[in-house]
Protein backbone atom coordinates (compact mmCIF):
# COMPACT_ATOMS: atom_id res chain seq x y z
CA UNK A 1 0.00 0.00 0.00
CA UNK A 2 1.20 3.48 -0.83
CA UNK A 3 2.24 5.60 2.15
CA UNK A 4 0.12 8.45 0.80
CA UNK A 5 -3.02 6.43 1.55
CA UNK A 6 -1.98 6.06 5.19
CA UNK A 7 -0.71 9.59 5.74
CA UNK A 8 -3.25 12.38 5.55
CA UNK A 9 -0.87 15.30 6.11
CA UNK A 10 2.87 15.84 6.34
CA UNK A 11 4.24 19.36 6.59
CA UNK A 12 7.04 21.37 8.13
CA UNK A 13 6.43 23.92 10.86
CA UNK A 14 6.15 26.79 11.37
CA UNK A 15 3.39 26.93 8.78
CA UNK A 16 1.01 29.87 8.46
CA UNK A 17 -1.92 27.51 7.89
CA UNK A 18 -1.45 26.12 11.39
CA UNK A 19 -0.58 29.37 13.16
CA UNK A 20 -4.02 30.13 14.54
CA UNK A 21 -5.23 26.64 15.40
CA UNK A 22 -3.82 26.59 18.91
CA UNK A 23 -5.32 29.95 19.90
CA UNK A 24 -8.63 29.18 18.23
CA UNK A 25 -9.40 26.49 20.79
CA UNK A 26 -10.87 27.88 23.99
CA UNK A 27 -9.91 25.59 26.86
CA UNK A 28 -8.39 26.08 30.28
CA UNK A 29 -4.87 27.40 29.98
CA UNK A 30 -3.59 24.44 31.99
CA UNK A 31 -4.64 22.01 29.24
CA UNK A 32 -2.54 23.72 26.59
CA UNK A 33 0.32 24.20 29.05
CA UNK A 34 0.40 20.51 29.95
CA UNK A 35 0.33 19.38 26.34
CA UNK A 36 3.07 21.73 25.20
CA UNK A 37 5.24 21.11 28.26
CA UNK A 38 4.88 17.35 27.98
CA UNK A 39 5.98 17.46 24.34
CA UNK A 40 8.94 19.72 25.11
CA UNK A 41 9.96 17.65 28.13
CA UNK A 42 9.70 14.42 26.18
CA UNK A 43 11.97 15.79 23.45
CA UNK A 44 14.37 17.16 26.03
CA UNK A 45 14.68 14.04 28.18
CA UNK A 46 14.53 11.35 25.51
CA UNK A 47 17.24 13.03 23.43
CA UNK A 48 19.65 12.97 26.33
CA UNK A 49 18.76 9.85 28.29
CA UNK A 50 18.07 6.25 27.39
CA UNK A 51 14.56 4.82 27.58
CA UNK A 52 15.53 2.82 30.66
CA UNK A 53 16.08 6.08 32.52
CA UNK A 54 13.06 8.07 31.35
CA UNK A 55 10.42 5.37 30.69
CA UNK A 56 8.95 7.90 28.25
CA UNK A 57 7.31 6.58 25.09
CA UNK A 58 6.73 9.97 23.47
CA UNK A 59 2.97 9.48 23.57
CA UNK A 60 0.42 12.08 24.68
CA UNK A 61 -3.24 11.14 24.89
CA UNK A 62 -6.08 13.65 24.60
CA UNK A 63 -9.54 12.46 25.50
CA UNK A 64 -12.95 13.96 26.04
CA UNK A 65 -16.32 14.54 24.36
CA UNK A 66 -16.49 15.20 20.61
CA UNK A 67 -16.09 18.77 19.44
CA UNK A 68 -13.93 19.99 22.31
CA UNK A 69 -10.86 20.76 20.21
CA UNK A 70 -8.63 17.72 20.84
CA UNK A 71 -7.72 17.23 17.21
CA UNK A 72 -7.21 20.95 16.60
CA UNK A 73 -4.91 21.21 19.63
CA UNK A 74 -2.89 18.26 18.38
CA UNK A 75 -2.67 19.83 14.92
CA UNK A 76 -1.51 23.11 16.43
CA UNK A 77 1.06 21.53 18.75
CA UNK A 78 3.88 21.17 16.20
CA UNK A 79 3.56 24.85 15.28
CA UNK A 80 3.86 25.80 18.96
CA UNK A 81 6.77 23.45 19.42
CA UNK A 82 8.83 24.67 16.46
CA UNK A 83 10.20 27.87 18.09
CA UNK A 84 11.23 25.87 21.17
CA UNK A 85 13.46 23.48 19.26
CA UNK A 86 17.14 23.97 18.63
CA UNK A 87 16.46 23.84 14.88
CA UNK A 88 13.54 26.27 15.16
CA UNK A 89 11.46 23.87 13.13
CA UNK A 90 9.25 20.88 13.63
CA UNK A 91 7.21 18.56 11.48
CA UNK A 92 3.57 17.52 11.63
CA UNK A 93 2.27 14.21 10.30
CA UNK A 94 -1.36 13.15 10.48
CA UNK A 95 -2.22 9.50 10.05
CA UNK A 96 -5.33 8.43 8.22
CA UNK A 97 -6.59 5.69 10.58
CA UNK A 98 -9.14 4.48 8.07
CA UNK A 99 -6.40 3.92 5.51
CA UNK A 100 -4.77 1.44 7.89
CA UNK A 101 -7.60 -0.90 8.68
CA UNK A 102 -8.48 -3.58 6.18
CA UNK A 103 -10.94 -6.44 6.07
CA UNK A 104 -8.34 -8.51 4.25
CA UNK A 105 -6.64 -11.03 6.50
CA UNK A 106 -3.35 -9.82 7.95
CA UNK A 107 -3.44 -6.51 6.11
CA UNK A 108 -4.23 -4.24 9.06
CA UNK A 109 -1.26 -5.50 11.03
CA UNK A 110 1.02 -5.29 8.01
CA UNK A 111 -0.04 -1.75 7.21
CA UNK A 112 0.34 -0.56 10.81
CA UNK A 113 3.79 -2.12 11.06
CA UNK A 114 4.86 -0.73 7.70
CA UNK A 115 3.64 2.74 8.55
CA UNK A 116 4.95 2.99 12.08
CA UNK A 117 8.25 1.15 11.72
CA UNK A 118 9.20 2.04 8.14
CA UNK A 119 7.47 5.11 6.70
CA UNK A 120 7.32 7.28 9.81
CA UNK A 121 10.91 6.50 10.94
CA UNK A 122 12.09 7.23 7.42
CA UNK A 123 10.29 10.58 7.42
CA UNK A 124 11.86 11.63 10.74
CA UNK A 125 15.29 10.28 9.84
CA UNK A 126 16.67 13.81 9.54
CA UNK A 127 16.21 14.30 13.30
CA UNK A 128 13.58 17.04 13.03
CA UNK A 129 11.23 16.99 16.05
CA UNK A 130 7.99 15.56 14.72
CA UNK A 131 4.45 15.35 16.05
CA UNK A 132 2.42 12.45 14.67
CA UNK A 133 -1.34 12.68 15.16
CA UNK A 134 -3.23 9.44 15.68
CA UNK A 135 -6.76 10.82 15.53
CA UNK A 136 -9.65 8.61 16.66
CA UNK A 137 -7.07 6.16 17.90
CA UNK A 138 -9.74 3.72 19.11
CA UNK A 139 -9.94 2.43 15.55
CA UNK A 140 -6.28 1.39 15.72
CA UNK A 141 -5.91 0.12 19.28
CA UNK A 142 -9.05 -1.81 20.08
CA UNK A 143 -9.26 -2.85 23.75
CA UNK A 144 -8.36 -6.53 23.54
CA UNK A 145 -9.83 -7.26 26.96
CA UNK A 146 -13.29 -6.11 25.86
CA UNK A 147 -13.26 -7.29 22.28
CA UNK A 148 -14.62 -10.68 21.38
CA UNK A 149 -12.84 -12.73 18.79
CA UNK A 150 -16.13 -13.35 17.02
CA UNK A 151 -16.99 -9.69 16.67
CA UNK A 152 -13.41 -8.49 16.32
CA UNK A 153 -11.36 -10.75 14.09
CA UNK A 154 -7.89 -11.75 15.20
CA UNK A 155 -6.58 -9.30 12.63
CA UNK A 156 -7.80 -6.39 14.74
CA UNK A 157 -6.03 -7.81 17.80
CA UNK A 158 -2.84 -8.20 15.84
CA UNK A 159 -3.12 -4.60 14.62
CA UNK A 160 -3.29 -3.48 18.26
CA UNK A 161 -0.19 -5.56 19.00
CA UNK A 162 1.56 -3.96 16.05
CA UNK A 163 0.81 -0.45 17.29
CA UNK A 164 2.11 -1.28 20.78
CA UNK A 165 5.28 -2.83 19.41
CA UNK A 166 5.89 0.18 17.19
CA UNK A 167 5.27 2.64 20.04
CA UNK A 168 7.81 0.76 22.16
CA UNK A 169 10.37 0.65 19.39
CA UNK A 170 10.01 4.25 18.30
CA UNK A 171 9.86 5.47 21.88
CA UNK A 172 13.29 4.06 22.59
CA UNK A 173 15.01 4.71 19.26
CA UNK A 174 13.52 7.93 17.87
CA UNK A 175 13.61 10.66 20.52
CA UNK A 176 12.58 13.26 17.96
CA UNK A 177 9.21 11.55 17.49
CA UNK A 178 6.09 12.36 19.52
CA UNK A 179 2.73 10.72 19.04
CA UNK A 180 -0.43 12.56 20.03
CA UNK A 181 -3.46 10.28 20.16
CA UNK A 182 -7.03 11.52 20.49
CA UNK A 183 -10.24 9.70 21.33
CA UNK A 184 -13.84 10.16 22.44
CA UNK A 185 -14.02 6.54 23.57
CA UNK A 186 -11.43 5.80 26.24
CA UNK A 187 -13.22 2.60 27.21
CA UNK A 188 -12.69 1.18 23.75
CA UNK A 189 -8.92 1.68 23.82
CA UNK A 190 -6.50 -1.02 24.78
CA UNK A 191 -5.22 -0.69 28.36
CA UNK A 192 -1.64 -1.38 27.31
CA UNK A 193 -1.80 1.57 24.92
CA UNK A 194 -3.16 3.87 27.63
CA UNK A 195 -0.45 2.76 30.05
CA UNK A 196 2.18 3.82 27.52
CA UNK A 197 0.88 7.39 27.40
CA UNK A 198 3.34 9.76 29.08
CA UNK A 199 0.48 12.16 29.73
CA UNK A 200 -3.30 11.75 29.48
CA UNK A 201 -5.16 15.03 29.25
CA UNK A 202 -8.92 15.40 29.57
CA UNK A 203 -10.37 18.06 27.27
CA UNK A 204 -13.83 18.83 28.68
CA UNK A 205 -16.75 20.81 27.34
CA UNK A 206 -16.26 24.50 28.11
CA UNK A 207 -17.60 26.18 31.24
CA UNK A 208 -19.80 29.32 31.05
CA UNK A 209 -16.82 31.63 30.57
CA UNK A 210 -15.46 29.30 27.92
CA UNK A 211 -18.78 29.29 26.07
CA UNK A 212 -18.84 33.08 26.12
CA UNK A 213 -15.27 33.27 24.83
CA UNK A 214 -16.06 30.85 21.99
CA UNK A 215 -19.14 32.87 21.00
CA UNK A 216 -17.15 36.08 21.01
CA UNK A 217 -14.25 34.71 19.00
CA UNK A 218 -16.65 33.21 16.45
CA UNK A 219 -18.49 36.50 16.02
CA UNK A 220 -15.24 38.45 15.86
CA UNK A 221 -13.86 36.12 13.20
CA UNK A 222 -17.03 36.56 11.13
CA UNK A 223 -16.89 40.32 11.67
CA UNK A 224 -13.98 40.46 9.22
CA UNK A 225 -16.56 39.94 6.47
CA UNK A 226 -19.60 41.39 8.28
CA UNK A 227 -18.34 44.24 10.53
CA UNK A 228 -21.57 44.77 12.57
CA UNK A 229 -20.95 41.38 14.19
CA UNK A 230 -18.01 42.92 16.09
CA UNK A 231 -20.53 45.08 18.00
CA UNK A 232 -22.68 42.05 18.69
CA UNK A 233 -19.62 40.28 20.12
CA UNK A 234 -19.37 43.06 22.72
CA UNK A 235 -23.00 42.94 23.85
CA UNK A 236 -23.30 42.02 27.56
CA UNK A 237 -26.46 40.02 26.77
CA UNK A 238 -24.23 37.40 25.17
CA UNK A 239 -23.74 36.06 28.69
CA UNK A 240 -27.36 34.93 28.64
CA UNK A 241 -26.78 33.14 25.35
CA UNK A 242 -23.69 31.52 26.86
CA UNK A 243 -25.75 30.27 29.81
CA UNK A 244 -28.30 28.81 27.43
CA UNK A 245 -25.54 26.94 25.63
CA UNK A 246 -23.98 25.47 28.78
CA UNK A 247 -22.97 21.84 28.37
CA UNK A 248 -22.44 21.98 24.62
CA UNK A 249 -19.07 21.32 23.05
CA UNK A 250 -17.04 24.00 21.30
CA UNK A 251 -17.98 22.86 17.82
CA UNK A 252 -21.70 23.10 18.56
CA UNK A 253 -21.25 26.49 20.20
CA UNK A 254 -19.54 27.85 17.10
CA UNK A 255 -22.28 26.47 14.91
CA UNK A 256 -24.85 28.31 17.04
CA UNK A 257 -23.90 31.50 15.20
CA UNK A 258 -24.68 30.08 11.75
CA UNK A 259 -27.75 28.35 13.20
CA UNK A 260 -28.92 31.77 14.39
CA UNK A 261 -28.31 33.29 10.96
CA UNK A 262 -30.43 30.74 9.18
CA UNK A 263 -33.34 31.49 11.51
CA UNK A 264 -34.35 34.47 9.37
CA UNK A 265 -34.02 35.06 5.63
CA UNK A 266 -32.85 38.62 6.40
CA UNK A 267 -29.80 37.34 8.26
CA UNK A 268 -29.03 34.84 5.52
CA UNK A 269 -28.98 37.78 3.10
CA UNK A 270 -27.20 40.10 5.53
CA UNK A 271 -25.46 38.10 8.33
CA UNK A 272 -24.29 41.33 9.93
CA UNK A 273 -27.89 42.01 11.04
CA UNK A 274 -27.74 39.14 13.53
CA UNK A 275 -29.11 39.97 17.01
CA UNK A 276 -28.85 38.56 20.52
CA UNK A 277 -32.45 37.43 20.14
CA UNK A 278 -31.51 35.40 17.06
CA UNK A 279 -28.76 33.75 19.06
CA UNK A 280 -31.07 32.99 21.99
CA UNK A 281 -33.62 31.36 19.67
CA UNK A 282 -30.87 29.32 18.02
CA UNK A 283 -29.55 28.22 21.42
CA UNK A 284 -33.02 27.00 22.30
CA UNK A 285 -33.31 25.07 19.04
CA UNK A 286 -29.90 23.45 19.49
CA UNK A 287 -30.57 22.43 23.10
CA UNK A 288 -33.97 21.00 22.13
CA UNK A 289 -32.41 19.10 19.24
CA UNK A 290 -29.67 17.74 21.52
CA UNK A 291 -32.21 16.57 24.09
CA UNK A 292 -34.17 14.78 21.38
CA UNK A 293 -31.02 13.10 20.09
CA UNK A 294 -30.03 12.04 23.62
CA UNK A 295 -33.46 10.61 24.28
CA UNK A 296 -33.31 8.58 21.07
CA UNK A 297 -29.82 7.27 21.87
CA UNK A 298 -30.75 6.43 25.45
CA UNK A 299 -28.48 9.15 26.79
CA UNK A 300 -25.32 7.36 25.80
CA UNK A 301 -22.10 9.26 26.09
CA UNK A 302 -19.01 8.14 24.21
CA UNK A 303 -16.52 9.20 26.87
CA UNK A 304 -16.05 6.85 29.75
CA UNK B 1 17.62 -1.67 14.51
CA UNK B 2 17.92 -4.63 12.18
CA UNK B 3 15.82 -4.37 9.03
CA UNK B 4 15.34 -6.55 5.99
CA UNK B 5 14.24 -5.54 2.52
CA UNK B 6 13.21 -7.93 -0.19
CA UNK B 7 13.75 -7.29 -3.91
CA UNK B 8 12.16 -9.32 -6.69
CA UNK B 9 14.36 -10.66 -9.48
CA UNK B 10 13.34 -13.19 -12.18
CA UNK B 11 10.66 -13.53 -13.40
CA UNK B 12 9.63 -10.04 -12.20
CA UNK B 13 12.79 -8.37 -13.50
CA UNK B 14 16.15 -9.45 -14.87
CA UNK B 15 19.19 -9.88 -12.63
CA UNK B 16 20.73 -6.69 -14.06
CA UNK B 17 17.57 -4.71 -13.36
CA UNK B 18 17.34 -6.18 -9.87
CA UNK B 19 20.93 -5.15 -9.18
CA UNK B 20 20.09 -1.62 -10.33
CA UNK B 21 17.19 -1.61 -7.85
CA UNK B 22 19.52 -2.76 -5.07
CA UNK B 23 22.10 -0.11 -5.96
CA UNK B 24 19.46 2.60 -6.05
CA UNK B 25 18.07 1.54 -2.67
CA UNK B 26 21.56 1.67 -1.15
CA UNK B 27 22.31 5.07 -2.67
CA UNK B 28 18.91 6.53 -1.73
CA UNK B 29 19.38 5.33 1.84
CA UNK B 30 22.97 6.37 2.46
CA UNK B 31 23.08 9.58 0.45
CA UNK B 32 20.36 11.12 2.59
CA UNK B 33 23.19 11.64 5.04
CA UNK B 34 25.31 14.76 4.74
CA UNK B 35 28.33 12.55 5.49
CA UNK B 36 27.83 10.49 2.33
CA UNK B 37 28.32 12.60 -0.83
CA UNK B 38 25.78 12.32 -3.63
CA UNK B 39 26.94 9.84 -6.24
CA UNK B 40 29.58 8.30 -3.98
CA UNK B 41 27.63 5.10 -3.29
CA UNK B 42 27.30 4.31 -6.98
CA UNK B 43 31.07 4.79 -7.41
CA UNK B 44 31.78 2.47 -4.47
CA UNK B 45 29.49 -0.19 -5.92
CA UNK B 46 31.13 0.04 -9.37
CA UNK B 47 33.43 -2.97 -8.76
CA UNK B 48 30.28 -5.09 -8.46
CA UNK B 49 28.76 -3.90 -11.72
CA UNK B 50 29.18 -7.30 -13.33
CA UNK B 51 29.36 -9.37 -10.17
CA UNK B 52 26.13 -8.11 -8.59
CA UNK B 53 23.84 -9.44 -11.36
CA UNK B 54 25.83 -12.68 -11.34
CA UNK B 55 25.23 -13.12 -7.61
CA UNK B 56 21.52 -12.53 -8.13
CA UNK B 57 21.26 -14.85 -11.12
CA UNK B 58 23.03 -17.56 -9.12
CA UNK B 59 20.58 -17.18 -6.24
CA UNK B 60 23.37 -16.18 -3.83
CA UNK B 61 21.39 -13.25 -2.41
CA UNK B 62 18.24 -15.25 -1.70
CA UNK B 63 18.86 -16.60 1.78
CA UNK B 64 21.69 -14.61 3.34
CA UNK B 65 21.62 -11.49 1.22
CA UNK B 66 23.71 -8.36 1.29
CA UNK B 67 24.17 -6.71 4.66
CA UNK B 68 24.69 -2.97 4.97
CA UNK B 69 26.15 -1.93 8.32
CA UNK B 70 26.83 1.48 9.76
CA UNK B 71 26.27 3.26 13.04
CA UNK B 72 22.68 2.57 13.98
CA UNK B 73 22.03 0.82 10.66
CA UNK B 74 21.87 -2.91 9.97
CA UNK B 75 20.09 -3.70 6.73
CA UNK B 76 19.82 -7.06 5.02
CA UNK B 77 18.81 -7.01 1.35
CA UNK B 78 17.60 -10.31 -0.02
CA UNK B 79 16.91 -10.73 -3.72
CA UNK B 80 14.26 -13.35 -4.43
CA UNK B 81 13.50 -15.33 -7.54
CA UNK B 82 10.82 -17.70 -8.84
CA UNK B 83 7.58 -17.97 -6.80
CA UNK B 84 9.02 -15.92 -3.95
CA UNK B 85 9.71 -13.05 -6.35
CA UNK B 86 6.10 -13.09 -7.51
CA UNK B 87 4.75 -12.94 -3.98
CA UNK B 88 7.10 -10.42 -2.36
CA UNK B 89 5.86 -6.93 -1.52
CA UNK B 90 8.76 -4.60 -2.10
CA UNK B 91 9.49 -1.51 -0.07
CA UNK B 92 11.94 0.55 -2.08
CA UNK B 93 11.77 3.65 0.12
CA UNK B 94 15.02 4.77 1.76
CA UNK B 95 15.70 2.76 4.88
CA UNK B 96 15.29 4.55 8.23
CA UNK B 97 18.66 5.32 9.79
CA UNK B 98 20.27 6.27 6.49
CA UNK B 99 20.07 10.00 7.13
CA UNK B 100 22.54 9.67 9.98
CA UNK B 101 24.91 7.29 8.14
CA UNK B 102 28.64 7.91 8.34
CA UNK B 103 31.13 7.57 5.55
CA UNK B 104 32.33 4.37 7.22
CA UNK B 105 29.42 2.29 5.96
CA UNK B 106 30.21 -1.25 4.84
CA UNK B 107 28.35 -3.59 2.52
CA UNK B 108 28.99 -7.23 3.34
CA UNK B 109 28.60 -9.80 0.56
CA UNK B 110 27.71 -13.40 1.31
CA UNK B 111 29.79 -16.38 0.27
CA UNK B 112 29.03 -17.24 -3.34
CA UNK B 113 30.37 -20.71 -3.99
CA UNK B 114 32.20 -20.82 -7.26
CA UNK B 115 32.05 -17.02 -7.53
CA UNK B 116 33.83 -16.49 -4.21
CA UNK B 117 37.26 -15.79 -5.61
CA UNK B 118 35.88 -13.46 -8.26
CA UNK B 119 33.91 -11.53 -5.65
CA UNK B 120 36.91 -11.23 -3.34
CA UNK B 121 39.03 -9.97 -6.23
CA UNK B 122 36.38 -7.42 -7.16
CA UNK B 123 36.17 -5.91 -3.68
CA UNK B 124 39.75 -6.24 -2.49
CA UNK B 125 40.60 -2.56 -3.03
CA UNK B 126 37.35 -1.22 -1.68
CA UNK B 127 37.00 0.38 1.74
CA UNK B 128 33.21 -0.04 1.72
CA UNK B 129 32.77 -3.59 0.37
CA UNK B 130 33.68 -6.70 2.30
CA UNK B 131 33.40 -10.45 2.04
CA UNK B 132 33.89 -10.90 5.79
CA UNK B 133 31.00 -12.14 7.91
CA UNK B 134 28.84 -9.14 8.85
CA UNK B 135 28.51 -8.13 12.50
CA UNK B 136 25.36 -9.40 14.17
CA UNK B 137 24.18 -5.90 14.98
CA UNK B 138 24.91 -2.30 14.12
CA UNK B 139 27.61 -0.45 16.05
CA UNK B 140 26.01 1.61 18.79
CA UNK B 141 25.40 5.26 18.17
CA UNK B 142 27.44 7.74 20.14
CA UNK B 143 25.97 8.31 23.56
CA UNK B 144 23.26 10.88 23.68
CA UNK B 145 24.29 14.23 25.03
CA UNK B 146 24.09 17.93 24.66
CA UNK B 147 25.08 17.73 21.00
CA UNK B 148 21.78 15.98 20.29
CA UNK B 149 19.60 18.36 22.25
CA UNK B 150 16.32 18.91 20.50
CA UNK B 151 14.95 21.63 22.76
CA UNK B 152 16.37 25.12 23.24
CA UNK B 153 16.23 25.69 26.97
CA UNK B 154 16.31 29.48 26.58
CA UNK B 155 13.34 29.34 24.23
CA UNK B 156 11.61 27.15 26.75
CA UNK B 157 12.18 29.77 29.46
CA UNK B 158 10.35 32.28 27.30
CA UNK B 159 7.18 30.25 27.79
CA UNK B 160 7.13 31.46 31.36
CA UNK B 161 6.92 35.07 30.16
CA UNK B 162 3.85 34.54 28.03
CA UNK B 163 0.61 35.95 29.45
Amino acid sequence: MDASEMIKTACDMPDARYANLWDSIVVERSIKDRLLRSAALSLRLRAELPFEATALHGLAFLYGPPGTGKTTLARGLAHQLAPLTTRRKARFIEINPHGLMSAEHGQSQRRVTELLTEHIPSMVDDGTPTVVLLDEVESMVVARSQASLSANPADVHRATDAVLTAIDLNGSTLPQLIFVATSNFTGAIDEAFLSRADVAIHVPTPDALGVLAILKTTLEAMAKAFPPLAQLARRPQLEQVAKALAGLDGRRIRKTVSEAMLGRLETVIQPGDLTVEDLMLAAGRIQASDQTAQTKSGGRNGTN
Amino acid sequence: MERTRFIAAAPVRSASEAWRVVSTLLADTLERSSSVPTGSVGKELAPLKGMGPALIAGGHLESKGLVLVDTGLHLTIRVLTADAALEVEENLNPVPGGASATNAWTLYLPSAGALDNAVKAAVKNSTHLSTDAPPASAPAEKSAGASRSLIDVNALRSLGNKP
